[in-house]
């Protein structure tokens, strides 16, 4: 075991270098593969994923998949500040959480100024639907689907009628942002909202690929390949415009 | 026993703080990793926090790597 330890620290810089045969068998139980292509020079287009649940002010155990925002906020000032990166793809696999922190992360990314294009695969409910829209270009897997519902509480909520006021005010804060950011209207996203019969036991709305589509919530159903000719595509017409200024 | 509750499970049964303290974020040259540590004094990669593409490619902070306690 000692030894073990101690050979790891001297190869600290350059781990596995010196012992293929033993790195290639690490390698094999970490990946079950082999070999991972390598990119040369570093990437212009950054991607964030959002995924699990988006973590709120209460901290959940480890065992939770969860998107912090005390990481990705950062993470979207950096962005922000790197002139280097031009874009930015936002992949989305989340079953919402949180509501003002999924705003928070939806405001940073609808301010910043460098195009950005959203992806909704597997799912994109609750919260992660101001999220998506958030974007200049949004996408959603033809599979992909996302939950419109109400906004509610869990845990201890004190039952008097101010606390149901600020759920109202919270929800119209939500269905603002998402009626701003899409092509869709306010009364059209309630109408999904408050919908009964779809929900098994429950109001709202499960829109699917191409219906999320057709509600005008998100610009059009696609995968990785079109995400990145759009957001490309944003990128080389941004490049145009501040070119147009300098003359 | 079955409780009915329509609480959330972390808020009837609290998580202990060594749960948390398993799980960190270590900045490992210059590439943001979500570790835990294991019985070998070696953190373990969980996740790559980064948000660039690139990082997800580079070999030694593959998800499952091990990266020796410094």
């Amino acid at each position: 075991m000692a030894n073990r330890n101690e050979s790891n620290n001297t190869e600290e810089q350059q781990p596995k270098e010196d012992k293929p045969a033993s790195s290639l068998m690490e390698k094999i139980q970490q990946l079950g593969q082999t070999n991972v292509p390598q990119l040369s020079q570093d990437s212009k287009i950054h991607c964030l994923t959002i995924v699990g649940q988006i973590e709120g002010h209460l901290q959940l155990p480890p065992q939770n998949k969860t998107t912090k925002y005390e990481h990705l906020i950062p993470q979207i000032v950096a962005i922000e500040q790197n002139p280097k990166i031009e874009g930015v793809l936002v992949i989305l696999n989340t079953v919402g959480g949180d509501v003002e922190a999924g705003l928070a992360i939806s405001e940073m990314l609808a301010s910043l100024s460098k195009p950005t294009v959203s992806l909704v695969l597997g799912g994109g409910h609750s919260i992660g639907v101001p999220i998506a829209v958030s974007c200049d270009y949004s996408f959603i897997a033809e599979t992909a689907t996302m939950t419109i519902h109400p906004i509610r509480l869990t845990g201890l909520v004190i039952g008097v009628p101010q606390t149901f006021e600020y759920l109202d005010k919270m929800q119209e804060r939500v269905v603002k942002f998402v009626t701003k950011h899409s092509n869709i209207e306010e009364e059209g996203f309630k109408d999904l909202m408050f919908a009964k019969g779809n929900l098994t036991r429950d109001i709202g709305t499960n829109v699917i690929g191409s219906d999320a589509v057709t509600s005008g919530l998100i610009d059009s159903v696609g995968g990785v390949g079109e995400a990145m000719t759009k957001l490309n595509e944003l990128i080389e017409l941004k490049k145009d415009k501040n070119e147009g200024i300098v003359q | 026993m079955i409780m009915y509750t329509m609480m959330p499970e972390e808020l009837m049964f609290p998580i202990g703080q060594e749960t948390f303290e398993k799980q960190q974020v270590i900045d490992y040259n210059g590439i943001p990793l979500l570790v835990a540590k294991n019985d070998m004094h070696e953190y373990e990669v969980v996740r790559v926090l980064s948000t660039d593409p690139s990082h997800y490619l580079h070999d030694p902070v593959q998800p499952g790597a091990k990266i020796p306690l410094i």
